[in-house]
């Protein structure tokens, strides 16, 4: 197993635009805490922000890009810090280098200025396709020139953190050797308003772990670091900040937006990095924790760090009085600070602090002081959903720790053992199976609704949407049909998230004018909240991971899923893909050209309107080590790749998939197209048809489920039951019943040319 | 004061999308939170957002909740006292 390194760092956030600012603050104990300058809120006067101080224009002039594109300020943000931190590393456009970003609310920043223009006017149409939370890890990896996997985590708060988690996990399980890993977040009235629901806006400066806290400031930046292997980055003499040596995400499991008493899912958080990077907790010599400043984080958080650290409770402080809570940014911003304080034997001052929390008498530092022993800094980073997580930065040594030399790559096949499915077809039950197809009278597809009272208790069901509702029924579905009861992780993906609760918060902010808010719609529109609830009903606390890069959401998910049972970290997870469409989603949408706006009384795949037939759908999927009685096929890989050049450049990508699986094209039973009746991009798949896949047998699935982002994940249910059952649902007519068996099953989709990507299962 | 707890009865069961709950379901005197009808904190939340926008009482500190909302009777004194 490879050792991970810092080789490369870049950030902006209002205390400073790169490294060397944002240190100088620190030490000087300069905040960048200010009134609302830039942001154009009512709020305004009322809110103390963390804001950078660059307007939008000036924003485009300092990342260096053509101001005639559509641009967010968090794609912006993102795209200056990604630059510094490559630079710094000296990284070029290698195509091996994978990049990891973290948002909350993507392309919010925009979408809140042209909403209503989305809905009407042709006007600032070209801001619908940046409103997605994958979009300025595309616009990152389009300026930065990264030509390897890309995919973005959203699970709140601690959404970039986790982002470096999975980025070093990717380098340490040898697929890839390199890592752009951070987040960024821009300051947006959706989220200031959000926070302002939930009375947690503090209205002077915040003052994290004082007795006399009364909330958060909200901020806004980005970070990123570049991670290479460590014996690579010391053959090519490498300056070399820390090394990532421990990390974990754990749940809560007890509420969506408050910690436990005791501070259950960051103990388990702190405690599993620990364990990941085999050290005491008195090794650690500095935590920068979460420390928000509202009442329940420090109470609860300051409970969990006593009892893990109990009397060798190391220096610590929060830094959120400088730079303020940056959300999907703050784990990145933090671990910046971190290797800061690692480099420079230094912990920062928690400014604002006076008096100590009676209930747990700890005191965080308040004074620059100097570090004794700088070996090994650990950072908290906690979100709505109860996901919490922890990284541990270290010195490096060049002695390396057997234990760690010892684990060593594995290849543990993993098994489908259990899968659940709501579609806009009569999927639920397992008993049958694609016999009959529903017949549909509008012009997008939508779920058969099963009954909800059967799964979900109805004092939690009246605060869920559709998408939480069928992704709780699918999951409960999978699990019974594995014949488990809590998994060993939740790993989930969606491209676009929970839109009816995000539409009905924009919508009621922008037509009461930022006042008389609620915070159901709000709390309920997190990316994370399908696995948040399916944690916090099965009170579960283990890992939890949701993927929100467009259709890449699932197979991120389900590489993440592969990844963690060969790491040995679950035996049984739970994967699901999920994406839910609305009324005023579908309508958007159509405005630019993606959806259909007709309904096809004829054939789909023959139709000649513009765009896709949208849909919409959960699936959920238990993995396992272990093939067990009632396994349906065995997941072979998952590949992802951005933007190809040709059409020749995809059939090569396929080629090469199948020989990294020791197979050829003939070797494959079933091939599954991402069809979806938009001739100009169904075109890909008649190439392949007509090249690679000339003698393959082929069926398509969009006609069943619509286009949606996680549609892959019905696409993999199909290839699973059609292995398991050795058959082809009967209307697929002519294709059903091949004559051999169905042992290799492919999956090919592609989102408008830009997202590709391959699934293989087998018997 | 009986007239308004049965008005805050139906603004109740719609604020917080009680789906199963009649207006008769609710005793004018049982907790809100906890162990009578089982709501939490976000509900609170709702709750003062009601009061502004159906008898324009603003609470400043989410903690003064815990007392108006005690039931639905206490709510209905708190409008009384505080309603201009």
């Amino acid at each position: 197993m490879s050792r991970v390194v810092v080789t490369g760092i870049g950030i902006i956030s209002s205390i400073g635009n790169n490294l060397e600012e944002t240190h100088n603050s620190l030490i000087k104990k300069k905040t960048g805490i200010s009134g609302i300058d830039i942001l154009d809120t009512k709020h305004r006067g009322e809110f103390l922000v963390g804001e950078i101080k660059l307007t939008h224009e000036e924003l485009i002039k300092l990342a260096k890009v053509d101001k005639s594109q559509a641009w967010t300020r968090t794609a912006l943000l993102g795209i200056i810090a990604a630059k510094q931190a490559m630079a710094d590393s000296k990284i070029e456009n290698e195509t091996n280098l994978a990049l990891v970003s973290a948002s909350t609310v993507g392309g919010m920043d925009r979408s809140e200025l042209y909403y209503k223009d989305f809905l009407t006017e042709a006007k600032n149409h070209r801001f619908i396709d940046s409103h997605h939370a994958g979009n300025s890890t595309e616009m990152i990896a389009e300026q930065c020139g990264i030509g390897g996997l890309i995919t973005t985590i959203s699970t709140a708060c601690s959404s970039s953190l986790n982002s470096i988690m999975f980025g070093a996990r990717l380098i340490r399980s040898g697929n890839t050797s390199c890592a752009v890993v951070g987040g960024t977040d821009a300051l947006s009235r959706f989220t200031l308003n959000g926070f302002n629901t939930l009375m947690i806006l503090d209205k002077g400066h915040c003052r994290p772990f004082d007795a006399t806290r009364t909330g958060l400031n909200l901020g806004e930046g980005a970070a990123y670091l570049v991670l290479e292997e460590y014996e690579s980055a010391i053959a090519s003499g490498k300056k070399i900040y820390a090394e990532v040596s421990g990390y974990a995400n754990a749940n809560d499991a007890f509420h969506q937006t408050a910690s436990s008493e005791d501070g259950d899912g960051p103990y388990l958080a702190m405690k599993n990095a620990l364990d990941i990077a085999q050290l005491k907790p008195s090794d650690i010599s500095y935590i920068n924790v979460h420390g928000t400043g509202t009442d329940n984080n420090d109470l609860t958080e300051g409970k969990a760090l006593i009892r893990l650290f109990a009397k060798d409770l190391p220096p610590f402080s929060s830094t959120k009085a400088y730079t303020g809570h940056t959300l999907g940014a703050a784990g990145v911003i933090e671990s910046v600070i971190s290797i800061i304080s690692l480099n420079n034997k230094i912990a920062p001052p928690n400014i604002n602090f006076k008096n100590v929390i009676e209930e747990i008498g700890i005191k965080p530092t308040n004074e620059l002081i100097e570090l004794e022993k700088p070996d090994h800094v650990l950072t908290n980073s906690f979100g709505f959903g109860g996901n919490d997580s922890s990284v541990i930065f270290s010195a490096v040594k060049q002695v390396i720790p057997e234990s760690v030399m010892a684990s060593s790559l594995t290849d543990i096949p993993v098994y489908i053992v259990g899968l659940g499915c709501v579609s806009p077809q009569d999927t639920v039950s397992r008993d049958t199976f694609l016999e009959d197809i529903m017949e549909v009278d509008s012009t997008f597809l939508q779920i058969q609704k099963p009954n909800y009272r059967d799964y979900i208790d109805p004092k939690q069901l009246r605060r869920m949407s559709k998408i939480v509702r069928m992704g709780i029924v699918s999951a409960k579905e999978a699990m019974k049909d594995a014949g488990i009861d809590n998994p060993d992780a939740i790993i989930t993906g969606t491209g676009m998230g929970c839109q009816i609760d995000t539409e009905k918060f924009l919508n009621s902010m922008i037509d009461n004018d930022e006042g008389l808010l609620t915070p159901t719609s709000f709390i309920q529109s997190t990316h994370n909240t399908v696995g948040g609830s399916i944690a916090l009903g099965n009170h579960n606390h283990n890992y939890n991971l949701t993927y929100v890069h467009r259709t890449f959401s699932f197979e991120s998910a389900l590489l993440d899923s592969m990844m963690l049972l060969n790491e040995k970290k679950a035996n049984e997870l739970l994967l699901g893909g999920f994406d839910e469409i609305t009324d005023e989603s579908w309508l958007i949408k159509t405005k630019i050209g993606h959806y259909k706006t007709e309904k096809i009384t004829g054939d789909l795949f023959k139709d000649d309107q513009i765009g896709a037939r949208a849909g919409e759908g959960s699936s959920f999927f238990v993995l396992s080590d272990k093939k067990t009685d009632n396994a349906y096929a065995k997941v072979l890989g998952v590949e992802m790749f951005f933007r190809p050049e040709s059409a020749k450049a995809v059939q090569d990508k396929i080629t090469i998939f199948l020989s990294k699986h020791e197979l050829l094209v003939e070797d494959i039973d079933l091939v599954i197209l991402g069809n979806n009746g938009d001739t100009e991009f169904d075109r890909n798949y008649q190439e392949l048809e007509q090249s690679i896949l000339k003698e393959s047998n082929t069926i398509n699935y969009k006609h069943l489920c619509g286009e949606y982002d996680t549609s892959s994940a019905f696409a993999t249910w199909m290839a699973a039951r059609i292995i398991k059952e050795n058959k082809i649902p009967v209307s697929f007519g002519a294709k059903s019943n091949p004559s051999q068996l169905i042992g290799k099953v492919l999956i090919y989709n592609h989102f408008r040319n830009i997202n590709h990507s391959l699934i293989l299962l087998s018997k | 004061m009986e007239e308004l707890i049965e008005k805050l009865k139906v603004q109740l069961i719609e604020q917080l999308n009680l789906e199963d709950m009649e207006p008769e379901d609710i005793d004018a005197d049982e907790p809100l939170f906890g162990t009578g009808l089982g709501l939490d904190s976000i509900d609170a939340l709702e709750l003062i957002v009601l009061l502004e926008k159906e008898y324009g009482i603003k609470i400043q500190n989410p903690k003064d909740g815990q007392k108006v909302f005690f039931s639905l009777r206490t709510m209905a004194e708190f409008i009384k006292e505080n309603q201009k």
